[in-house]
């Protein structure tokens, strides 16, 4: 498998990466599975836009695992190059969890802004829990000055 | 004592032409910040400051406005918040790589390399205006009395040379500065007024922390976190974002780039950033005269000053006084004691992974402390150890965050073969934790021991081909009982919360973002470094105002307490400027 320039992946590393991503994220349940949401198309070069210090391990992940069964393949890079298996599982579960879809099935709005009252009385306040601590008094030990 | 020039003049009576705004100026390589006013880059100033973190930030706004010139050089530069990566969702990706807190891992030019194989902790630390607070959580755990007196109280480590009721006028000053957030009346402190803030909400992960310990009846209360419920002093108020660690993109977490450099720039101050400072100079009498420094093109500069205080933390101040050998002081500048570089503390640490039935929104920030528990920081002995330990409590982000805290993947179990972490055992792990972990971080106390050093590594350069720190540290056996005994309390927690899974990450290595000890200070110069108000004892107008000085570390969040003692050390420069010494 040649090597592609710049970020872009070849078709055939492109094929390989789905299959070694549905092997490591597959279809369950209502969540679908790593490549039917493009984890190995747009995202994983969105990943590597970010990660470029993941290419060169997720590279060789890609070129070991080349004709082999998916399966196989990741358990042997899990034993035998920790490093290309920990670039090739982060980037891929990196890219499945940036997907919109994924995050709306979770529940996940991502890291957004909220807005609250900062005056607003807690309820630790009113429900007896602060009570509780102050009851029970002090918890350092004083000094002799 | 080599006889010299006073400086009853310093500071004193000079007419600084200030007018708003920030000037920037000269050369590309280097970015200087300052108010415009007479006077060469080259002049001699009153003081030099090196590091631009929250110590030396302190120093800097507190002598510039009592009108000493101040130059501070700084290796990163100023941040930018755009840059953070808080709002785009990259971010956990990112949080693993570029803005993990390990410069080792990071690997970036500004920051220098530290040589860690025999050290059981890795240093966390970050290079710009504001220095590691740009990514540090926030807490807001001042020292309490105890720690001020754990030899005469455990016959542990050093009593220091004042309590905690000397540093309280301080600390409410500093408190008022930085913005804090918080709930007072907290019983594990002494009475303490209000904070200028009001408490950020403790979210249902705070509540859900809190739970646990209110069924055992074990201390907590609301955390207190240097990030402003409500805008102040030049921070927005903070909106949750949850995106603490990595840089807040809202301007709302404290950070002295936002509430001390603009006040110290109007005053006249000096910021001169992709500076780094290899050397620290002296004359035949044995003062400091200024610094050599080199900027982001390589070139070298000088930088002249009556005094010099070096703020750059547990690691980069011992670094520089080792660097800054000479005849007259082949160890290490100021090292006649011997203990530049000794008793690193760096808090040992452990986590617990709480996972509960209930939706917690658990990526919801602030990444401060939602609430903190004390119950058992204070030494009792029949636990087989002495002193103790804060918890804080922290949301846990985003899916990634599902087996990793702070940027490191540390919830795991053994992966034997891929099934077991991955396919549909991913799905289920993510399914159960997403949303619905609370982390208990563990700060245990570190007790001060000479083995535990920083020296400089004979091989490992930085990108100016500096020689790079070296770490030598190892967890005592009191740490290790400490983090047991705290571990078994804090699974009890976390269970008598409900918890339906827990997980437990044992002495995590990524966590010395406290660096602490390694320039004490006391009374004596055959036991210590700098006197009790920071000065060096070998180098009279030399001085040492960060973490560096602490003789013992505590078990709790120090930068509260680092702060308030550089107020505490400059309010006493500035008072004591008619004797102070200069080459
Ligand atoms: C990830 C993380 C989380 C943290 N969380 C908390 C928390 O929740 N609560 C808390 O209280 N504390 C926390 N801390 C610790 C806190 O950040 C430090 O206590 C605080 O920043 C120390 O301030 P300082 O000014 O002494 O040093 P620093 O902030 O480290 O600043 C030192 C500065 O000196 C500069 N410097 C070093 N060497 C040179 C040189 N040779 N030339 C020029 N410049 C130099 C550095 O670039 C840096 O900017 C955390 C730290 C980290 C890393
Ligand atoms: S939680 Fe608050 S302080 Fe933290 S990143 Fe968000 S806005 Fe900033």
């Amino acid at each position: 498998m040649s090597e592609t320039a710049g970020s872009s992946l070849s078709a055939e590393q492109r094929n390989i990466l789905g299959s070694l991503a549905d092997v490591l994220i597959p279809a369950y349940q209502r969540m679908p599975a790593a490549s039917a949401v493009g984890v190995h198309e747009s995202l994983i070069d969105e990943v590597l836009k970010h990660r470029s210090d993941l290419r060169e391990d997720l590279l060789r992940a890609l070129a070991k695992a080349k004709g082999r069964n998916p399966t196989e393949a990741a358990n042997e890079l899990l034993r035998s190059d920790a490093p290309a298996f920990n670039a090739l599982s982060l980037a891929v579960s990196g890219a499945y969890y940036l997907s919109p879809a994924v995050r709306k099935l979770l529940g996940y709005p991502g890291q957004e802004a909220v807005s609250y009252d900062p005056h607003a009385t807690p309820d630790y306040l009113t429900n007896g829990m602060i009570e509780r601590v102050l009851a029970r008094g002090r918890v350092y030990r004083p000094t002799p000055r | 004592m080599p006889s010299a020039a006073t400086l009853a003049g310093m500071g004193k009576g000079k007419t600084l032409q200030l007018r708003d705004g920030t000037e920037w100026e000269g050369a590309m390589s280097i970015d200087v910040r300052q108010a415009p006013r007479p006077g060469r880059r080259d002049e001699e100033v009153d003081v030099l400051i090196v590091g631009a973190g929250p110590s030396g930030s302190v120093a800097a706004k507190h002598l510039s406005a009592a009108g000493f010139s101040v130059v501070s050089l700084e290796q990163g530069h100023f941040p930018d918040r755009n840059a953070y990566a808080g709002r785009r969702p990259e971010w956990e990706l990112v949080s693993q790589k570029q803005w993990h807190p390990n410069p080792n891992v990071r690997d970036l030019p500004r920051d220098y390399p530290i040589e860690t194989s025999e050290s059981d902790i890795n240093p966390l630390m970050f290079a710009g205006v504001g220095g590691s607070t740009t990514l540090y959580a926030a807490h807001w755990t001042p020292f309490l009395p105890s720690d001020f007196r754990t030899r005469s109280l455990d016959g542990v480590g050093d009593d220091w040379p004042f309590t905690y009721e000397d540093l309280l006028p301080y600390l409410d000053e500093i408190e008022r500065e930085v913005g804090v957030s918080g709930m007072p009346g907290n019983p594990a402190y002494p009475p303490h007024g209000s904070y200028p803030t009001p408490p950020l909400p403790i979210g249902k992960i705070g509540y859900k922390a809190a739970q646990g310990l209110d069924k055992l009846g074990w201390h907590w209360w609301p955390g207190t976190n240097a990030i402003p419920s409500v805008p102040y002093n030049g921070l927005n108020a903070c909106v949750r974002r949850g995106t603490c660690m990595t840089g807040c993109p809202e301007g709302a977490k404290s950070t002295s780039d936002i509430t001390y450099w603009p006040h110290a720039i109007k005053n006249g101050a000096r910021l001169v950033t992709g500076a780094r400072v290899r050397e620290i100079e002296v004359n035949d009498n044995g003062f400091a005269t200024g610094a050599v420094y080199i900027d982001a093109n390589g070139r070298e500069h000088r930088q002249r000053a009556s005094v010099i205080i070096l703020c750059a933390n547990g690691i980069g101040t011992p670094r520089l006084l080792l660097l800054s050998r000479s005849k007259r002081f082949p160890d290490g500048l100021a090292n006649g004691s011997g203990l530049v570089g000794k008793r690193l503390m760096m808090h040992p640490f452990s986590a617990v992974l709480g996972v509960y039935e209930e939706d917690l929104e658990s990526w919801r920030g602030p990444f401060g402390q939602n609430v903190d528990s004390l119950q058992f920081y204070e030494t009792d002995e029949k636990r087989g150890f002495v002193r103790g330990a804060k918890w804080g409590a922290f949301p846990a982000g985003g899916p990634l965050g599902a087996t990793a805290f702070v940027g490191s993947k540390v919830f795991v179990g053994d992966e034997a073969n891929v099934e077991e972490s991955w396919g549909e055992n991913l799905h289920r792990t993510v399914e159960r934790r997403f949303g619905h972990s609370v982390v208990w971080g563990i700060i245990g106390e570190d007790l001060p021991e000479e083995s535990n050093r920083v020296v400089l590594d004979p091989v490992l350069t930085d990108s100016d081909g500096i020689p790079a720190p070296k770490i030598l540290y190892k967890f005592s056996e009191n740490s290790q009982k400490l983090l047991q005994f705290h571990v078994a309390r804090c699974l009890e927690a976390t269970k008598a919360a409900g918890a339906i899974e827990t997980l437990v990450v044992h002495q995590m290595r990524d966590t010395g973002w406290h660096l602490l000890g390694t320039c004490r200070m006391g009374d004596s110069s055959a036991t210590s470094v700098v006197d009790q108000w920071g000065r060096a004892h070998d180098v009279p107008n030399l001085y040492i105002f960060d973490g560096s000085s602490f003789p013992t570390s505590g078990g709790v969040n120090p930068t509260a307490t680092i702060m308030s003692v550089a107020l505490r050390q400059t309010r006493h420069l500035i008072a004591e400027r008619r004797s102070q010494e200069a080459a």
